[in-house]
């Protein structure tokens, strides 16, 4: 394979799942995924 | 709604961010990730067509899932409410939207229903060595003109009814069915994915085609075509302007978290749409390899990718050809519902809450007269009527609405209320660059797009199709579109008393 196409592949790897675990980790970090919410639209703990 | 105002806490709502998240990732990654994308970076400059792919994702995609979010989760209601509610004389583009994301699942639906229809044949590998006289002929029974509809193959239809059927049931099911649904439904394609790129990388002469795909010609950047491609590629897959969108913002929760929620969708999407070349070109490089040719000249997209190359070049695999070629199908299919039932849940919406209807008599009101539509490109002529259609419906309603809503939101309702609205609920702030990307380079991008389509549609017709179809199934259903639109918001509203 060409140097070329191997770094764009680390490349697009990094940019594309690299940023989904960025985004994923701040997420994780501030609200989580696990709040659920009640019949009424409030948030309420998991 | 109680005595025409908004009552938020009367709306269903997701019962988690999760289900949120997935549903609309399950609604962008669809069959143009799989059969779109790589062909589209192959031919625009390989791994170089990753830099403005990533641009675009960021200056155009991003800030308009943004937008979509922000419009359905402030009016909580579906695209023509929402719009009424941003003012009264708006309505008419969220039914534009609407009633563009109605005539793509009349068509999408049969798309769907030839997966089904082939996971049954690559049990046996039925297309033997033709899979192109196999499609054709057997599968669609094609006409040889438009205007010949020919019968309807049976197995297609029945293929289309389990379709129509089970995307009735999940929407049917309210927001928390789709919900449950999603939690399956989104993480199977990526699953099927990662096993299908693992078999591809393992075959000899997958290094030739990853090198195809990915082997960067920077040249090819400063050709403007690339860019309308990558902006287009990245508008078209994320299911923008077609209503889906702010219909499921409009189930979350008042307090719910939006900019990382839109990040998370676009970036997830577009690193499935790479991933699924990987897997696409490793296969035709095996199979270049196999039939002693260039990958180029397996290279292809679209529907001769999906059901007639890979077909061909899983027949090839040296052990468990027919397994790989279901799981590939399967892949297309599980690809395919989310996408379709979000289609469905985004005209759902709009009308129930025009309509103040329930939700069984709003999916019933959706899927029947779609069903019956649909059931011309189940036709011996509906793959013609299906490719002019789509051509025309994305080339122009399309991008024309995105445009629109675009220059609504972004000018008169105001970047900068939106970029403060979600800024006030989210985990990560936007700069003023939201602002400049709603109000400039977004609509630039698109306006470049329509003037490029119109251009090459005036040249030339359309796949040489006559210009009397190309009419009838393509430009009457653009013009068509917003005069619908603007018919069904001056129809009385119905209000709960």
């Amino acid at each position: 394979m060409s140097a070329g196409a191997i770094v764009m592949g680390i490349l697009g790897v990094l940019f594309l799942w690299g940023g989904t675990a960025y985004f994923l980790s701040i997420a994780l970090r501030k609200q989580g995924f696990s709040r659920r919410t009640d019949e009424d639209g409030k948030a309420t703990s998991s | 709604m109680r005595g025409g105002k908004f009552v938020p806490e009367a709306r269903e709502r997701w019962t988690w961010r999760g289900a949120f998240v997935f549903a609309v990732i399950g609604s962008a990654v669809g069959l143009g990730n799989i059969w779109r994308f790589p062909y589209l970076a192959y031919e625009n400059g390989g791994g170089a067509f990753l830099i403005p792919y990533f641009i675009a994702l960021v200056t155009t995609g991003v800030p308009l899932m943004i937008l979509e979010f922000a419009l359905g989760h402030k009016f909580g209601a579906g695209a023509p409410i929402a719009m009424r509610r941003l003012r009264e004389s708006f309505e008419w583009v969220g039914w534009w939207a609407t009633v563009v994301g109605f005539i793509i699942i009349t068509y999408y639906a049969v798309v769907m229903a030839w997966t089904i229809r082939y996971m049954v044949s690559a049990a046996t590998l039925a297309w033997g060595e033709d899979a192109g006289g196999y499609l054709f002929g057997q599968v669609l029974q094609l006409t040889d003109s438009p205007f010949t509809l020919g019968g309807i193959p049976l197995p297609v239809f029945i293929a289309f009814v389990i379709g129509w059927v089970l995307m009735y049931l999940i929407v049917r099911s309210g927001i928390k069915g789709v919900g449950r649904v999603v939690m399956i439904s989104m993480p199977l394609p990526v699953l099927l994915l990662i096993i299908l790129v693992l078999r591809g990388l393992t075959l000899p002469g997958a290094i030739d085609g990853i090198n195809y795909y990915l082997e960067p010609d920077f040249a090819k950047l400063a050709d403007p075509q690339v860019w309308l491609a990558a902006y287009g590629q990245i508008f078209f897959s994320l299911s923008l302007a077609l209503a889906i969108l702010i219909a499921y913002a409009s189930y979350l929760p008042g307090d719910a978290e939006i900019v990382n929620n839109a990040f998370l969708a676009s970036f997830v999407n577009c690193g499935i749409s790479f991933l699924a070349g990987l897997a696409v070109f490793s296969v035709l490089g095996y199979m270049a390899l196999e039939q002693g040719v260039d990958v180029a000249h397996v290279a292809a997209g679209g529907v001769g990718l999906a059901f007639v190359v890979f077909p061909t070049g899983l027949g090839l695999l040296p052990a468990g050809a027919s397994l790989f070629a279901v799981l590939f199908f399967l892949l297309l299919f599980s690809a395919a519902i989310d996408s379709a039932f979000s289609l469905v849940e985004g005209v759902v919406t709009s009308v129930a809450d025009k309509w103040n209807l329930t939700r069984s008599q709003a999916v019933t009101a959706v899927t029947l007269p779609a069903f019956l539509l649909g059931t011309l490109f189940t036709t011996g002529a509906g793959l013609y009527w299906l490719d002019i259609v789509d051509h025309f419906i994305n080339n122009f309603g399309l991008v024309l609405v995105g445009l629109v809503e675009c220059i609504i939101v972004g000018w008169f309702w105001g970047a900068k209320e939106v970029r403060e609205y979600v800024n006030a609920r989210s985990e990560i702030k936007l700069g003023p660059w939201y602002e400049f990307c709603i109000k400039y380079p977004t609509p630039l991008m698109l306006t470049l797009t329509l003037i490029w389509s119109l251009y090459k549609e005036l040249r030339a017709p359309y796949e040489g199709y006559p210009l009397s179809a190309l009419f009838l199934g393509g430009w009457a259903v653009v013009i068509a579109a917003p005069i619908v639109a603007y018919v069904l918001s001056k129809l009385h509203r119905r209000e709960v008393s």
